[in-house]
């Protein structure tokens, strides 16, 4: 049932289904002194009413409140255009679910409607917390307008929410149909797609991610949105596979669902057309981006995975080379510029939005030559520091090489401003084991410096994951591997996944001191202990980090995330509602209702036919108020 | 906060707080510049009481009524019925009214009757009907009438219908500020001449009013209701501290009374009853029905079921 409200042209069924909810506002509007709507039985006849019902119970909720605003909601406490108190929310007779229906509003289109379910009466300790922005109230019935109810993005706190998916009903109509291409299939759905001459809706894109994207890239821009591309999408020979034709989404968080932007996908070229990207946020709509493989080798082949950049073509002067030596610009207003080249393409490499005394400056450093070779060592140790503005683009040998020749570290800003970072801890990422583990690069005097550690567990070597920081003193070291996935000549090699590490930093040593300490999962651990390869890891803001998903010891996905407080302690395991690896966990910004929310994007999960698939469901994740 | 900050919240509070009508005297002197909105006030209707005491009822409407300088007050020359009769009217509906007011010009018409409420007692039922941009309620109260004194029962009345009899005098000079905290934790709502301006709590509430007196009222559900007159002062921020005291518990229903699946649950105003105890003093819709200038008004839809999702506007190119 989709429309239960008492409205006009309501059906008869569904006004007897909704009448104890609609009628329950009613008498709350006589309560509150005749404030608003006549108190005559005609309202049943539509006029005037806020017509309501809402009964799938949500657990955990009792008391809930709506608000409609005047254009999105940006700031936490923004003073709504209508609202409905906090009033409680009650479970009718299981019948009825969660459409309802505001009449009467003045024609506009650019209202947002927040709705939110709360654990107590006086409607403070949130449960859930449901959005959208740019919702436009039209001259149709109440019938017409539930015929085409805007979908709510509904985030619970403290766990992950998947984005709209297609119903059931909706998917087996579509799929009734075969095809040779999408618009055969857009009749019966604008969102279906043709995938082996079989209409699926897969996606609804923008009410979800639109594209499946293995190993994608995400960037949190200054104004909240999030911008989503890359990854690779097509199965090749069961190992390899290649980067997704589309380019670019970007989540508006003030709409509470994607964009599209067309003039950004036409621009910006393949560039985005690569997986294991990196990008960084320069402004309120301008992304820097470098490196990344438009393919990939990778495969769960029992309890090891098989990586690889697929870069044997990259020998000098190859055309042919999946491997990215673009720096671009991009500009989300639309204009976007492939910027510079570096002199070759480079695996893997670090990169930071440095601080420099000439101005910002994206830091590339390291990463791996190519082709790889079979045995050996290709990674390098030197470093370039890029100009990147719309009408200039150069690029700079820092001066020295790292202590270390390393690709894919993980890095940690010790000295952010808002320009851009001014001293960058570069952790893991060598081959050799005599070289130093991590180091320092001083952006204000372009010098490399050494790190100490103090007391053990100092893991014999590292390779990717994330150093997330909880102060200026502390970091977590999450999701990173003894396996140099992608870079590792014998190709299948066992996970190696790293047990989560507190990282305690003193730089008032000389050199700075880093003291590693295991994490106490207590029965967080699992089976897995925490030891995840290929997993994502981000900053939960506010306070506290989140390791998601990933593949463990045994090449098993994994389903569940595990969540950090603001010290760094287990807070306990999260259910995904899809097991992946290969995703992207990003926050998503602006003060709004889903700001500070982290958004998973993509990843790898495990398909029907045995085989894995790279996926485009979306989920999001809220922290409750601390 | 800096100067420039708190300097830059007043302009864009303010901007707001017009956008949102939290300011609805305003409109309203706005409109009185360009000219005077007309209002009928209806003859009271009633079959409970005599003709002598409807008359008086109306008479004490209709002073009520002239009471407000900023509008023209017309009073019905004729009973209700025979405005009916020539409109070929079956019942004193929206349509009826509608018809009524456009023959005599104005724009909102006051309809009233007396009845006995469920326990017996009479109570005086008001509606005020707008008619642009299309007729339709927009408000309605309903006010005790049995020993109390009709004239302040109809000013009451009019108060809830069409608002307050003064205006703010200077609408040009700098709007003043209110700011209203809640005691002891928890959120309440806060209203100023029963328009909703937001939530309470700790924190307090800001708001930009005009210069003037208001009615201030503080609701919190499971909490006594707690109001005052405050005077707003141009450019200075009044500050009010409400403490809310806890409200008795709703008593049990008695023996053998109707469950609410069975004989009043059919009847919409049971569930007002039941609203009012459940949730009364916590719960406001506001301005919904209200005049706020717009053209038309329209319905939008919405679920956070995703197995509606595919059925979003946004896959239908609207």
């Amino acid at each position: 049932m989709r429309t239960t409200a008492p409205g006009t042209n309501s059906p008869p069924g569904a006004r007897r289904t909704a009448r104890p909810l609609a009628g329950l506002l009613i008498g709350a509007l006589v309560a509150c002194g005749g404030c608003a709507v006549d108190d005559d039985p005609a309202v049943d006849e539509g006029y005037g009413v806020f017509a309501f019902a809402l009964g799938s119970k949500v657990p955990g909720a009792s008391h809930m409140s709506v608000s409609v605003f005047q254009g999105p909601v940006t700031q936490p406490n923004q003073v709504p255009r209508y609202a409905l108190g906090c009033v409680p929310y009650a479970d009718a007779d299981g019948s009825v679910k969660n459409p309802f229906t505001l009449d009467q509003l003045p024609v506009r289109s650019d209202y947002a409607v927040l709705v939110e379910l709360f654990a107590d009466s006086d409607c403070t300790d949130t449960v859930l917390r449901a959005y959208r922005g740019g919702i436009a109230v039209k001259a149709v019935t109440t019938a017409e307008a539930a015929e085409h109810p805007y979908y709510l993005q509904p985030a619970m706190l403290g766990a992950f929410t998947g984005m709209a998916q297609a119903s059931a009903e909706a998917a087996a109509e579509v799929a009734k149909r075969s095809c040779t291409a999408d618009a055969e299939c857009q009749s019966a759905h604008p969102a279906a797609v043709c995938r082996n001459n079989k209409c699926e809706l897969e996606s609804l894109f923008p009410l979800n991610g639109g594209a499946r994207r293995g190993l994608p890239t995400a960037t949190t821009l200054e104004d909240g949105r999030v911008v989503v591309h890359g990854g690779v999408s097509v199965p090749g020979d069961g190992k390899s596979w290649t980067a997704t034709s589309q380019r670019v989404e970007v989540f508006d968080p003030r709409l509470g669902r994607f964009e599209s932007p067309a003039a950004l996908i036409d621009a910006f070229e393949d560039v985005a057309r690569t997986a294991l990207g990196q990008t960084v946020a320069a402004g309120s709509s301008v992304l820097w981006t470098a490196a990344g493989s438009s393919r990939l080798v990778i495969a769960r082949e029992g309890n090891k995975l098989r990586t690889g950049l697929d870069a044997a073509s990259c020998t000098p002067g190859s055309t042919t080379c999946p491997v990215s030596d673009a720096l671009a610009r991009a500009d989300l207003a639309g204009k976007v510029s492939v910027a510079t080249t570096l002199p070759a393409p480079r695996g893997l490499p670090i990169v930071e939005r440095m601080v420099t005394p000439a101005g910002q400056r994206l830091f590339v450093a390291g990463g791996a030559q190519l082709p790889l070779p079979k045995s050996g060592d290709s990674r390098l140790g030197d470093a370039r520091l890029c100009q990147l503005e719309a009408s200039t683009a150069t690029c700079t040998d820092a001066t020295g090489l790292m202590a270390a020749a390393r690709a894919n570290a993980a890095t940690l800003c010790l000295d952010r401003t808002a320009q851009g970072c001014r001293r960058l801890l570069i952790f893991g990422g060598r081959a050799s084991k005599a070289a130093p583990l991590a180091e320092i690069y001083d952006a204000t005097n372009d010098v490399y410096e050494a790190v100490q550690f103090a007391g053990g567990n100092v893991p014999e070597q590292s390779h990717g994951g994330s150093l997330i920081a909880l102060d200026g003193k502390t970091a977590l070291l999450l999701g990173a591997t003894s396996a140099a996935l992608f870079l590792d000549p014998a190709g299948a090699v066992a996970p190696g996944g790293i047990a989560p590490l507190r990282v305690d930093i003193d730089e008032s040593t000389s050199p700075t001191t880093l003291t590693l300490t295991p994490i106490a999962l207590g029965a967080a651990a699992g089976s897995d202990g925490g030891k995840r390869a290929l997993a994502t890891a981000a900053a939960i803001p506010g306070g506290g980090a989140l390791l998601v998903g990933g593949v463990d010891a045994a090449g098993a996905i994994l389903g569940d995330a595990l969540q950090f407080d603001a010290e760094g302690t287990i807070v306990g395991r999260v259910q995904l509602e899809r097991a992946r690896y290969g995703a992207r966990l990003q926050p998503i910004g602006g003060a709004g209702p889903f700001g500070g929310c982290l958004m998973l994007v993509g990843g790898f999960s495990a398909a029907s036919g045995g085989a894995d698939e790279a996926i485009s469901h979306i989920e999001l994740f809220c922290p409750k108020a601390p | 906060m800096h100067a420039i900050d708190r300097t830059a919240w007043r302009t864009l509070s303010a901007l707001l707080a017009l956008l949102i009508g939290v300011l609805p005297t305003f409109r309203a002197e706005a409109k009185s510049r360009a000219r005077k909105e007309r209002v009928l006030i209806l003859r009271v209707e009633s079959t409970q009481v005599p003709d002598a005491e409807r008359v008086a009822l109306t008479n004490a409407l209709a002073e009520s009524a002239r009471r407000y300088k900023h509008y023209d007050i017309v009073v019905s020359k004729a009973d209700l019925v025979e405005e009916m009769f020539e409109f070929e009217c079956t019942e004193a509906g929206v349509e009826c009214l509608e018809k009524i007011g456009k023959k005599q010009k104005v724009d909102r018409v006051v309809y009233s009757e007396v009845a006995k409420d469920g326990s017996g007692k009479l109570e005086w039922s008001m509606r005020v009907v707008g008619l642009r941009p299309v007729a339709r309620v927009e408000q309605s109260t309903r006010q005790p009438l049995e020993g109390h004194d009709i004239q302040k029962v109809s000013e009451r009345g009019l108060l809830v219908l069409i608002g307050p009899v003064d205006l703010p005098e200077r609408a040009g000079t700098p709007p003043g500020t209110l700011t209203v905290r809640l005691a002891g934790g928890g959120v309440a709502l806060v209203y100023v001449n029963e328009k909703l301006v937001g939530r309470t709590s700790v924190g307090g509430l800001t708001a930009p009013l005009a210069p003037g007196t208001y009615r201030l009222r503080v609701v919190r559900a499971g909490y006594k209701e707690w109001t005052t007159v405050v005077r707003v002062a141009s450019d200075k921020t009044t500050e009010i501290a409400v403490s809310l005291e806890l409200a008795p518990a709703p008593s049990a229903p008695p023996p053998g009374a109707p469950s609410p699946d069975e004989g009043l649950a059919s009847k919409w105003w049971f569930w007002t009853a039941i609203g009012a105890v459940v949730v009364g003093g916590g719960i406001a819709v506001y301005a919904l029905t209200r005049d706020d200038g717009a053209g038309t008004v329209g319905n939008a839809s919405f679920s956070f079921d995703s197995g509606d999702a595919h059925l979003d506007p946004v896959f239908s190119g609207q």
